[in-house]
C-alpha cells in the first residue's frame, strides 16, 4: 500500500475486498466446549457437502505456533485437546463463502469434556491446560530492585490496596482476514490484515516448513489493530496451507463473533500493591503481587507478565521495587497485547493507591506527582533510562486547565500520570539486527520514493514517515511518496507494536534520507565547482549557501547524480543502542525513549441510581517533537475514548465458559453520543533518541485516563474504587474489594 | 428471484437467492466501499442510503430494494469532484483506519439533507449508529460541522 488520498479511503482495498481469479473460500470450525479431549473429528460430511472442495483438521500441522520462541504452545488447529470455546478445530474450503460455511456446519466433532478452569483465582491447582504447566502458571516471575525490605522498614506510612482490572478487547472495525495464493513458481503470497507482516512472514514459514525466502506477506489497508492483529493466527496459516494443497487462492474473513473469540485483548488482572512512603512523602518502595488471566495460550503473554511489573514505578522516583507476576492459564480465548500493553492494569493500581495516599496525607495530588517526577538523565531503580521528559509540564497543563472548575456535591476532578515506551529495545525474535530499515530513491522527475516495511493500521505511520523524509530533504511532503506493506519489495520493519514505528522506522527513514541528501548535493557540488557542505537543499532547488543566486534545480541535481551513479538511492537502518538489565527478563522494559502523559477527568456520580457521567477529560501528552500536530491530537482523542470505554462499559469475560459478549452492542464501545468533552494538550519535549526529537503518541496517552476517571469517582463519592470497569454495582457501593490499609510507623 | 432497483443512479438488476443480504450483493458487484463490520446492524460500516435514508445493508434482504433507489459511497461525489463531506473528512483528520468512513460519510450526508444547520449534538446523535474505534469521534464531528457550513455556503472561521 501507499499513503492513500483520505478523501477516498475506501478505494484502496482491505483484505476482504481483494479477489484473485479462481479464488475459493475457507471457514473455520470452532470448539463448542471450553476444555475437552478431542475423541474424533469426522470431516467426511463436510467433504460431501455441495461446493466443498477440501477440509483439514489439526493433524495437517506438525508444529505449534507462538511468536515467542520459548512459549510456543498453540496449535494452528486444536490437536488432542480444546482449551476454549471458539478455538479453531478444523477448516472447510468451498467454492463460495456459503458453501464453506454450510460444510463447516456438518463437521462432526466428538469431545470428552474436562473440568474447565473458568476464573484466574481458581487456576492454580486446577486441572492443567498444558502438560508442561501443571500449576497453570506460564511463568512465576519475581524481580526485586533496590533494598525493598529495608525501604519498607524505614517507611513512615505503608499503604496497601487490592485492585481488580477487567478484561477488554480491541474491537477494531475491520475483522481479521487473509488471502493466500500458492503461486506456480512455488512461492506463497499472503495478504493479511496484520500489524506485524515481518512476524507473519517468519512464523508462517516455520508453521508451513517453508524457506522464509519462499514467503511474501503483503498488507493491504488495515482497518485498525490496537494490538489485536499482532500475532500469527489460525486463519492465516490455514489459508496458506490450503492454497499450497489446492494450488488455488484461498480467502478467509472472520465474522464479528469470530473476532471476539480471536481476542488477545487486555488481561484481566488482580493486583495487591504495597507502597512505602517516608515522612517527606518520597516513595521508598513499591511491592506488587500481580495475577493475570492469560486465557488458554501463551501468545505474547510472557511480555505482558514482565511489562506488568517493569513499568510500575515510571514516571516516578522510587527507591526500591519488587514484583511477583503470574500469568495463569484459564479456558478462555487467549489474552494478549492491547494498546498500552501490560502497563494499563498496574498504572491503575499505582495511581489509585497514590491518590488514596494523597488524601490520607493531605497532599495535592498533582503537586505530589510533580515532586516525585523522574528527571531527564535519571533512571528508574530497574534501569529504565529517561532521555527526555515533559511529565511535569503535562501535569502543569492538566492542573492549569482544571484549577477553576467548580465541583458540586457528587462531582469531582481526578488526576493521574504515566509513561510509556517508544518501542521495545529488543526484538520478539531475538537477534541483533536492525529493527527498521528504509530505502529511498530520487527520481529524475523530482519525486522521492520511500520504501519501508511498516504496517500502517490507521495510525498514520506512513504519513509521519513521509513528513520526516521530507524534512530531512528540505522538500514539501508532497514530493515524497511512500510505499509499504510487501515483504518482497520492502526492507524489514518489525511491526506496529510497542509504539515503536515513529521512533524506529523514523530514525531509519532520516538515516536513509540524510544519505540521499548528501548524494544529491555531492553531484550538484561537482557541477557547481563547490563543496557539498557549502550547498543548501531548498524546495525544488540546490543553492550555494553564501550565493543564493547560484545553484541549480533539484531535478537537474538528481539528473547529474543519475549520470554518475546509475541510480540515486540510499538506505538506512535503525538498531536501538540500549542495554538490557543483567537479570532474567532484563530485555523486557528498556526502550530508547519514554513518552509521558497526564490526565484529569471531571465526573459526577449519582449514588442512588448508580450512574456516572464523565463530563470532561483533559489529556496532556509529551510526544517529543510532534511530527504532525493534527495526527498526534487524533491519537489523544482515540486513546481518551478507548480508555473511557474500558473504564466504564467494556468488559470481556466468560459466561458458563463462553466468551461473552461476542457482539458490538452488548460489548459496549463508546459511540458518538457518549462523548465527554476531550481537551487534548500536546507537550513537546524532544528526545535525543527520537527522529528529529519525536516520541510515541499512539498508546501512552491511554494510560492515565482510566485511573484519572477512577480517582475522580473515588473523590466524588468519598469511597474507595478498586475495580475496573466502574459498573453501577460498584458505584452503589457493592462489590468493592475493601479499603486499602494504612500502617503508620510507631502506631 | 430477479430484483430490479436503482444503484447510484443507474439501473441495477440481478438474480438473488432467498435471504441474500444487500451488503453481500453490493460487494459482489464491485461496490466494496460498503464494508462488513458485524453483520447484525450494530456498527454502521455497511450503511448505504435507501431512498435517501441510511440503512445497515447487512440487515436488508434483497426483495426490500425492488423498485427503490440505493446510494453507496461510490455514488457520492466523483473522482474529480469529491463531495464536500469527503473533503471535510480528509481535511479535519477524521479518517484514521478508514474502515468506518464510508458509513460515517453516508450517515452524515443523510443528516445534512434533512438538517442543514445541525448542532454538534445533532451530529453526534445522527452518527450514534456508526462505530469508530480510532478517532474518538471528535474530528468526525468537526468534519461534519465543517461540511455543513460549506454546503450552506458559509466561509469557514
Amino acid at each position: 500500500m501507499s499513503t492513500p488520498d483520505l478523501r477516498w479511503p475506501w478505494v484502496d482495498p482491505y483484505v476482504a475486498d481483494l479477489a484473485v481469479p479462481g479464488m475459493v473460500y475457507a471457514a473455520l470450525v470452532r470448539s463448542s466446549l471450553p476444555h475437552a479431549v478431542i475423541r474424533a473429528i469426522d470431516l467426511a460430511p463436510a467433504l460431501a457437502t455441495p461446493g466443498v472442495i477440501a477440509a483439514l483438521d489439526g493433524e495437517a500441522f506438525a508444529v505449534r505456533g507462538g511468536v515467542i520462541h520459548s512459549s510456543r504452545d498453540e496449535p494452528v488447529l486444536a490437536r488432542g485437546k480444546v482449551r476454549y470455546v471458539g478455538e479453531p478445530l478444523a477448516v472447510v474450503v468451498g467454492v463460495s463463502p456459503e458453501a464453506a460455511a454450510a460444510g463447516a456446519n456438518t463437521v462432526k466433532i466428538a469431545l470428552d469434556s474436562l473440568p474447565p478452569v473458568l476464573t484466574m483465582t481458581s487456576a492454580e491447582g486446577a486441572t492443567p491446560l498444558h502438560e508442561n504447566h501443571p500449576d497453570n502458571v506460564l511463568r512465576d516471575i519475581v524481580l526485586e530492585f533496590g533494598p525493598v525490605e529495608e525501604s519498607f522498614s524505614r517507611a513512615h506510612t505503608v499503604f496497601t490496596g487490592t485492585y481488580g482490572y477487567g478484561a477488554s478487547t480491541h474491537a477494531a472495525l475491520e475483522p481479521h482476514g487473509a488471502l493466500a495464493w500458492w503461486r506456480p513458481e512455488r512461492r506463497l503470497w499472503l495478504w493479511s490484515s496484520t500489524q506485524c507482516p515481518h512476524l507473519v512472514h517468519h512464523e508462517l514459514a516455520r508453521l508451513l516448513a517453508l524457506d522464509p525466502a519462499a514467503v511474501r506477506v503483503m498488507t493491504p489497508r488495515v482497518g485498525g489493530g490496537f494490538g489485536g492483529k499482532s500475532e500469527v493466527y489460525a486463519h492465516e496459516a490455514v489459508a496458506a496451507k490450503l492454497s499450497m494443497m489446492l494450488h488455488r487462492p484461498v480467502r478467509i474473513v472472520l465474522s464479528r463473533e469470530e473476532v471476539f473469540y480471536t481476542h488477545r485483548g487486555r488481561h484481566e488482572a488482580l493486583i495487591t500493591l504495597r507502597m512505602a512512603v517516608d515522612s517527606r512523602h518520597a516513595i521508598l518502595g513499591l511491592d506488587a503481587d500481580i495475577l493475570l488471566n492469560g486465557g488458554a495460550y501463551a501468545g505474547m503473554g510472557l511480555v505482558t507478565s514482565y511489562y506488568a511489573g517493569q513499568f510500575m514505578a515510571v514516571p516516578y522516583r522510587v527507591e526500591s521495587l519488587r514484583f511477583r507476576s503470574r500469568r495463569v492459564f484459564t479456558n478462555g480465548p487467549p489474552a494478549g497485547p492491547k494498546r498500552g500493553h501490560g502497563s494499563v492494569q498496574i498504572r491503575f493500581a499505582v495511581e489509585r493507591l497514590m491518590d488514596h495516599a494523597a488524601l490520607h496525607l493531605d497532599l495535592d495530588p498533582v503537586a505530589w506527582r510533580m515532586a516525585l517526577a523522574l528527571e531527564q538523565g535519571e533512571a528508574t531503580v530497574n534501569g529504565l533510562k529517561i532521555g527526555s521528559t515533559g511529565f511535569v509540564r503535562c501535569l502543569q497543563e492538566v492542573a492549569r486547565h482544571t484549577e477553576d472548575i467548580p465541583c458540586r456535591a457528587g462531582e469531582a476532578v481526578g488526576f493521574a500520570g504515566s509513561a510509556y515506551i517508544c518501542g521495545a529495545a529488543f526484538p520478539i525474535m531475538p537477534n541483533r539486527l536492525p529493527h527498521s530499515q528504509a530505502l529511498i530513491r530520487a527520481d529524475r522527475c523530482g519525486l522521492f520514493s520511500l520504501t519501508v516495511g511498516v504496517a500502517d493500521i490507521g495510525q498514520g505511520a506512513l504519513e509521519t514517515l513521509r513528513v520526516l523524509a521530507a524534512e530531512t530533504l528540505g522538500q514539501p511532503p508532497s514530493s515524497v511518496i511512500v510505499s509499504a506493506g510487501d515483504t518482497d519489495a520492502c526492507p524489514v520493519d518489525l511491526g506496529s507494536y510497542s509504539s515503536r514505528v515513529t521512533l524506529m522506522a523514523g530514525n531509519a527513514v532520516i538515516a536513509a534520507a540524510g544519505s540521499l541528501r548528501r548524494t544529491v548535493l555531492e553531484a550538484a557540488a561537482r557541477r557547481l565547482g563547490t563543496r557539498a557542505e557549502d550547498l543548501d537543499l531548498l524546495p525544488g532547488r540546490v543553492v550555494v549557501r553564501d550565493e543564493p543566486g547560484r545553484g541549480m534545480s533539484l531535478t537537474r541535481a538528481i539528473a547529474r547524480a543519475e549520470e554518475r551513479l546509475g541510480v540515486v538511492m540510499a538506505g538506512g537502518g535503525y538498531t536501538p543502542r540500549v542495554e538490557a538489565g543483567s537479570y532474567p527478563g532484563g530485555a523486557l522494559g528498556p526502550s530508547p525513549a519514554f513518552s509521558f502523559s497526564a490526565a484529569a477527568a471531571r465526573v459526577s456520580v449519582d449514588r442512588e441510581l448508580g450512574t456516572l457521567v464523565v463530563h470532561d477529560i483533559w489529556l496532556a501528552h509529551d510526544c517529543g517533537r510532534a511530527v504532525d500536530l493534527g495526527r498526534v491530537r487524533g491519537q489523544l482523542h482515540g486513546c481518551a475514548i478507548m480508555a473511557l470505554g474500558e473504564a466504564l462499559t467494556e468488559k470481556s469475560g466468560l459466561t458458563r465458559g463462553i466468551m461473552d459478549p461476542v457482539g458490538f452492542t452488548e460489548y459496549g464501545i463508546p459511540t458518538a453520543a457518549d462523548l465527554p468533552r476531550i481537551h487534548a494538550v500536546i507537550v513537546e519535549e524532544p528526545d535525543p533518541a527520537g527522529p528529529h526529537g519525536a516520541k510515541e503518541a499512539g498508546e501512552g496517552p491511554l494510560l492515565p485516563v482510566v485511573p484519572a476517571i477512577a480517582n475522580a469517582v473515588a473523590r466524588a463519592i468519598g469511597a474507595h474504587i478498586c475495580r475496573i470497569p466502574l459498573t453501577p454495582d460498584l458505584l452503589l457501593g457493592h462489590g468493592a474489594a475493601g479499603y486499602p490499609t494504612v500502617e503508620e510507623a510507631g502506631g | 428471484m430477479r430484483v430490479t432497483a436503482t444503484v447510484n443512479g443507474s439501473p441495477f438488476s440481478c438474480d438473488v437467492a432467498p435471504g441474500e443480504r444487500l451488503v453481500d450483493v453490493l460487494r459482489a458487484h464491485g461496490l466494496t466501499g460498503t464494508k462488513y463490520g458485524c453483520g447484525s446492524g450494530e456498527c454502521g460500516a455497511c450503511v448505504v442510503l435507501l431512498d435517501g435514508e441510511p440503512v445497515n445493508s447487512c440487515l436488508v434482504v434483497l426483495p426490500r430494494i425492488e423498485g427503490h433507489s440505493i446510494t453507496t459511497i461510490e455514488g457520492l461525489g466523483t473522482p474529480s469532484v469529491p463531495h464536500p463531506i469527503q473533503e471535510a473528512f480528509a481535511e479535519a483528520g477524521a479518517v484514521q483506519c478508514g474502515y468506518c468512513t464510508p458509513g460515517m460519510v453516508l450517515s452524515a450526508y443523510a443528516l445534512l439533507q434533512r438538517n442543514p444547520h445541525p448542532t454538534r449534538e445533532d451530529v453526534a446523535a445522527a452518527l450514534d449508529g456508526n462505530l469508530c474505534r480510532c478517532t474518538g469521534y471528535v474530528k468526525i464531528i468537526d468534519a461534519v460541522m465543517m461540511a455543513a457550513a460549506r454546503l450552506r455556503g458559509e466561509a469557514l472561521s
